[in-house]
């Protein structure tokens, strides 16, 4: 956690601080109110018994009691307050942080599986929690065993002793112990938990077929199995936490037996035995929130662990810490021997050979498998040399800074993805001060200017990849005009005539032409089909690359 | 309209919670009682507590007292633990009955229950909705119950020892509902405002770091943390403000706990010091001060305890109202299956129109011809409908326009052929167990009949041999066999469904060149008398098909006109 905390660069330290010392002081004002309020009553009694009320000073006692009770509640709303801002924005920091290291590491464009997706924002909730659910009440418990213990001394020595050992033994050891041992079989629990919820999945995923078959019912009837399963070996796992709050309300009777027997028959020892004996209540009262805390703590810590590491994860791109070039010229941009790895254990693809220039076009054709893809996310560096060459205008792609080399390279992938937000946000994406006019034209290029209408407002629109208007081979050439808009000097296209037809597919070959030839740029296309096209204004090659 | 709704999806919601938590009844009633002895207990502890300080200031031995003080303590503090016990069977008998709720409705309505998410949503409702409710019958049921019998038992006890100590916490006790209104509201409202913007922090951060590849490309990763950073901090500030407002009911209540409490004890302590100015019609002594002080906490301990469980209510009819909607929704219809058909029919589609949410098409007027006797492979780019159109033949999805024929008959946009065909996705299914569990789930034959077909679709070479397979214990996902394995698995079962139209769907996208072709070679030695469509772009598909459409030049888009010109 404090690992984590330091990877963030320690943000927000006087927030916690404060609210750590919040937590101690509503943690000590509840058992300095019931140990205050039991010495007091006893002592008014006696007084009172004896005839002696008047000479009772009961004013700093009653005005300490009434302080401890707008302390605790005055002090838990603000712990409260200034704990949730805390973690919230300790969330906020984290999640961008994360953000950024894990797309700097990311390869290619495709997205995280969505299992490993779901288990990073896991881990991220159950940090966000560990903060205010396991260091918070922690603290606040530790700072009223204290208290009661300092209530208990005042009584007898041996007694707050024995005191201060039980409630270590009952707040810390035995819920540490209960959480080692669960934690052991929390493993097993999380295997099956994991297949359980891979069971209901695969029977989701292949709903229609079961369904044609008639094997739902079954299928169903067993993943519902599973699943009480499962819930039967969580009670398994909660069980020992289960005891420790029985345990917890016998040792403090036990405690308070011994407070009282072990105090003299005297008023005075009467009524501070009678304060330690509440004190004492009231903190193994409040050690019950310990159980849950310690439970969740080794939870937390290991989600932390694990973002520690995805945050320490070194970018799998290499490049130099010089600073991104303004002017670059990256032509020609050379491939020799080049090996290539789609995913971190995946196998190696290649060798690949190309060499592009300006003002030329290189179609890229091969069997599924064959890492065309793959090659085409490497030329704008999402993917990292394995081995082999890579040149771009004689420099070796490993002396560029990816940011330098980005500004003249642009890549439309084969399915179109887009962020929350509107149609002008996704340009934006690309140039930040796009203007219309830059739009407009880029939308003609792409042959997106038949279904986006600017002067009706589109650009202003919500826009969301799923749910919109725009049919799939739109939303293609839209990603192909966002691409157009950074201008770049080598434009890579994924698949750019797949699924249109072929009068289209012409009329977008015919502007993409066009465009290159008139900045002299090169086209780097993905085709499976021959559309039909000859491209005649720039230098045509043909590369067919086998897995 | 949407008021009726309102009204119909709360009773909806009510039934649902009522329907899931009925199998828990019995440990409702039970930790009830326990809550309540528990209370009992907690009396006997300050009537003890009372002697003892009383026997002690008067020189008296106090053991006896002591002793019945422990037991007191011992006897809650198991009780608590019983009943902690029964709270998570509750809850946990709760989410396996609302989990069986929907595995039993998709049972009955099949496979179109889970139709318009995306199965990860329906995976996470299905297990993780559910769990939501757990809440519900473990802690929120028995809260409510105990925050109306707690107090009721305590005050009686307060009561017999000073009348004006009970009479000041009835007092507070009338005010009860105010503050569970206030706190219930408010805590609800915080907790919905805090799950929902905790859900649109994770939708930002995953929509870029799903997109995390093409920010880097535009040189956009700087800008995009920035914007993430933003508006988490603004949906932070946002639910600190309700936060704030939650939080300051829950101290609202507390301080009018403590004020109670601190009336109580002002009383006691005036009255045993002599100097109380009224007269009260009682003498009270140090043990009954001492009972009525140890009493009070104990009287607002269960409402406190309720206004921290508002949020288990609020996640669990939240996920109750979610589930109850997807479950009793009308618009699911459970398509007609049509009688099997003996041989393979001839399948015509006339300018088919497809589309998956019943709005935006996904295929645009197709029209095809699948032969009897015959493999048809439909090709095209990935996304031009090519699954659509073998769904289309189950009914699995909204049919706009346009006429399926089958051996010249019509085929209604909710019939379906499921009971003719076979069908087999890129990734085809395996159940954890042996491969005879696979195949018997399909059909029940005898071991002799499985056998041959194993022999039959070349996964086994001899009767021996192809025993030994029926008894191999199977991985999940059909681990233990390979890609070409599996597929011909799914042959074996479609033989034995004796189903006279198959359906493919990409069923060479794992596999490897050479396991393509033995693919293909067993479809082509089965095709006779039936009707075989495949969904593939695989070029060895389309050199084998005896049909081969392409999709990709047979939709005509409608804004070409304005290009021509180009």
């Amino acid at each position: 956690m404090l690992k984590l905390w330091s990877d963030l660069g320690r943000p927000r330290q006087n927030l916690i601080l404060f609210s750590v010392g919040l937590s101690v002081i509503a943690g000590a004002s509840g058992v300095f109110l019931l140990g205050l309020s039991g010495w007091f009553l006893t002592s008014t009694a006696i007084f009172g018994a004896a005839g002696l009320g008047l000479s009772f000073n009961h004013f700093y006692p009653s005005s300490g009691i009434r302080a401890a009770a707008f302390g605790r509640v005055i002090s838990r709303y603000f712990e409260q307050v200034l704990g949730h801002q805390a973690t919230l924005g300790l969330s906020a920091d984290l999640r961008a942080k994360l953000f950024e290291r894990q797309a700097k590491a990311t390869r290619g464009t495709q997205s995280l599986p969505s299992a490993e997706m779901s288990s990073l924002i896991d881990d991220i909730e159950a940090v966000e929690a560990g903060f205010l659910r396991v260091y918070l009440p922690i603290i606040a418990v530790i700072a009223g065993c204290v208290l009661a213990a300092g209530f208990v001394l005042l009584s007898s020595l041996f007694s707050a002793i024995i005191a201060f050992a039980a409630l270590l033994i009952v707040a810390w050891y035995l819920p540490a112990r209960a959480a080692k041992r669960s934690r052991a079989i929390a493993e097993t629990l999380t295997n099956n938990q994991e297949s359980a919820r891979n069971q209901v999945a695969q029977l989701i995923e292949n709903a229609i077929e079961l369904d044609v078959v008639g094997a739902l019912p079954a299928l169903s009837e067993q993943s519902a199995r599973s699943l009480d399963d499962v819930l039967e070996q969580r009670r398994t796992v909660e069980r020992p936490f289960l005891w420790l709050g029985g345990v917890a309300a016998a040792t403090s009777g036990c405690v308070i037996l011994l407070i009282f027997l072990l105090a003299d028959n005297s008023p005075e020892a009467v009524a501070l035995a009678a304060g330690a004996a509440l004190a004492v209540l009231a903190a193994f009262d409040a050690s019950g929130a310990m159980v849950k805390a310690i439970d969740a703590a080794p939870r937390s810590g290991a989600s932390a662990a694990r973002l520690h590491d995805r945050l320490n994860r070194t970018s799998t791109i290499q490049q130099p810490l010089t600073k991104a070039e303004k002017q670059v010229e990256i032509f020609p941009v050379i491939a020799q021997d080049l090996y290539l790895r789609p995913a971190e254990n995946g196998p190696l693809l290649g060798p690949y050979d190309l060499n592009i220039s300006a003002n030329s076009l290189t179609v890229i054709s091969g069997p599924s498998g064959a890492g065309k893809t793959t090659l085409l996310e490497a030329l704008c560096r999402l993917q990292p040399v394995e081995k082999g060459l890579l040149t771009y205008g004689g420099r070796a792609a490993q002396d560029w800074r990816t940011a330098s080399l980005l500004q003249a390279i642009s890549l439309v992938p084969q399915i179109p993805s887009f962020l929350d937000g509107t149609l002008r946000d996704q340009f934006e994406l690309a140039k930040p001060d796009v203007s219309d006019d830059e739009i407009l034209n880029a939308l003609r290029t792409a042959c997106a200017d038949g279904f986006v209408h600017l002067e009706a407002g589109d650009l202003g629109k919500a826009f969301q990849a799923f749910q919109t208007h725009y049919s799939g081979g739109e939303l293609r050439r839209i990603s192909l005009a966002r691409a157009l808009i950074t201008q770049p000097q080598m434009l890579l296209l994924d698949e750019p005539f797949a699924g249109l037809d072929p009068i289209t597919a012409r009329t977008l070959a015919r502007r993409l032409e066009d465009w290159a030839k008139n900045g002299d740029r090169a086209l780097i296309i993905i085709q499976h089909e021959d559309i039909g096209y000859t491209w005649s204004d720039l230098n045509y090659s043909n590369k067919t690359i086998r897995g | 309209m949407n008021k009726i709704n309102n009204k119909e999806y709360k009773k909806l919601t009510r039934q649902a919670l009522n329907d899931w938590s009925a199998p828990a009844k019995r440990e409702i009633g039970l930790i009830t009682g326990l809550n309540a002895l528990a209370s009992v207990a907690w009396i006997g502890l300050a009537f003890s507590l009372g002697m003892v300080v009383e026997a002690l200031l008067a020189g008296q031995d106090a053991t006896l007292a002591l002793v019945l003080g422990a037991v007191c303590v011992a006897v809650r503090a198991g009780l608590i633990v019983v009943s902690d016990r029964f709270s998570i069977i509750a809850g946990h008998k709760m989410v396996s009955a609302a989990r069986r709720a929907v595995f039993e409705t998709l049972t009955d309505k099949g496979a179109p229950l889970i139709f318009g998410r995306s199965s990860g949503e329906r995976v996470s409702e299905i297990i993780d909705r559910t769990a939501k409710l757990e809440g519900y019958a473990a802690r929120w049921i028995p809260g409510m119950r105990h925050s109306l019998v707690g107090p009721i038992i305590i005050v009686i006890a307060v009561f017999t020892q000073s009348w004006v100590a009970g009479a000041l916490l009835l007092l507070t006790v009338c005010m009860t509902p105010v503050f569970l209104w206030l706190t219930g509201t408010a805590t609800a409202a915080a907790a919905r405002a805090q799950q929902d913007s905790l859900e649109a922090l994770s939708g930002a951060f995953e929509t870029r770091a799903a997109n995390a590849g093409l920010i880097k490309v535009f040189r956009a990763i700087g800008r995009e943390t920035v914007a993430l950073q933003d508006a988490a901090e603004e949906l932070a500030a946002r639910t600190m403000r309700v936060l704030r407002y939650a939080f300051l009911n829950t101290a609202v209540l507390e301080f009018f706990a403590s004020i109670s409490i601190a009336m109580v004890a002002v009383y006691i302590g005036f009255k045993l010091l002599g100097e109380f100015p009224f007269q009260t019609g009682e003498t009270l002594t140090l043990k009954e001060g001492m009972i009525a002080l140890v009493l009070a906490p104990e009287f607002f301990a269960p409402i406190r305890r309720l206004s921290s469980l508002h949020h288990d209510r609020g996640d669990a009819t939240a996920a109750a109202e979610h589930l109850a909607i997807w479950l009793k929704a009308e618009t699911i219809k459970t398509p007609e299956r049509l009688a099997k058909l003996r041989t393979g029919p001839e399948l015509v589609f006339d300018r088919v129109t497809l589309s998956y949410d019943g709005t935006v098409p996904c295929v645009s007027a197709v029209s095809l011809t699948a032969m009897h006797g015959e493999m048809t492979v439909i090709s095209g780019p990935s996304g031009s409908g090519k699954t659509s159109l073998l769904l289309a033949l189950l009914a699995a999805l909204h049919r706009l326009e346009g006429d399926i024929k089958v051996d010249g008959r019509g085929l209604a946009p909710d019939q379906s052929l499921a009971e003719s065909v076979s069908f087999v996705r890129q990734s085809p299914w395996a159940v954890e167990g042996s491969v005879r569990d696979n195949l018997t789930l399909v059909s029940k034959e005898t071991d002799e009949a499985l056998c041959d077909v194993l022999i039959d679709v070349g996964l086994a070479t001899s009767q021996d041999d192809a025993r030994d397979l029926l008894d191999r214990d199977l991985g999940r996902g059909g681990q233990g066999l390979s890609g070409g394995q599996r597929q011909r698995l799914t042959i074996a079962r479609a033989l034995l469904r004796d189903a006279p139209v198959w359906l493919f769907d990409e069923p060479s996208a794992h596999l490897d060149p050479e396991a393509e072709q033995n693919l293909i070679a067993l479809i082509q030695k089965y095709k006779a008398g039936r009707t075989v469509l495949v969904a593939s772009h695989s070029r060895a598909f389309k050199r084998a098909a005896d049909t081969l459409i392409d999709l990709s030049r047979l939709t005509p888009r409608q804004n070409d006109e304005e290009m021509t010109d180009a």
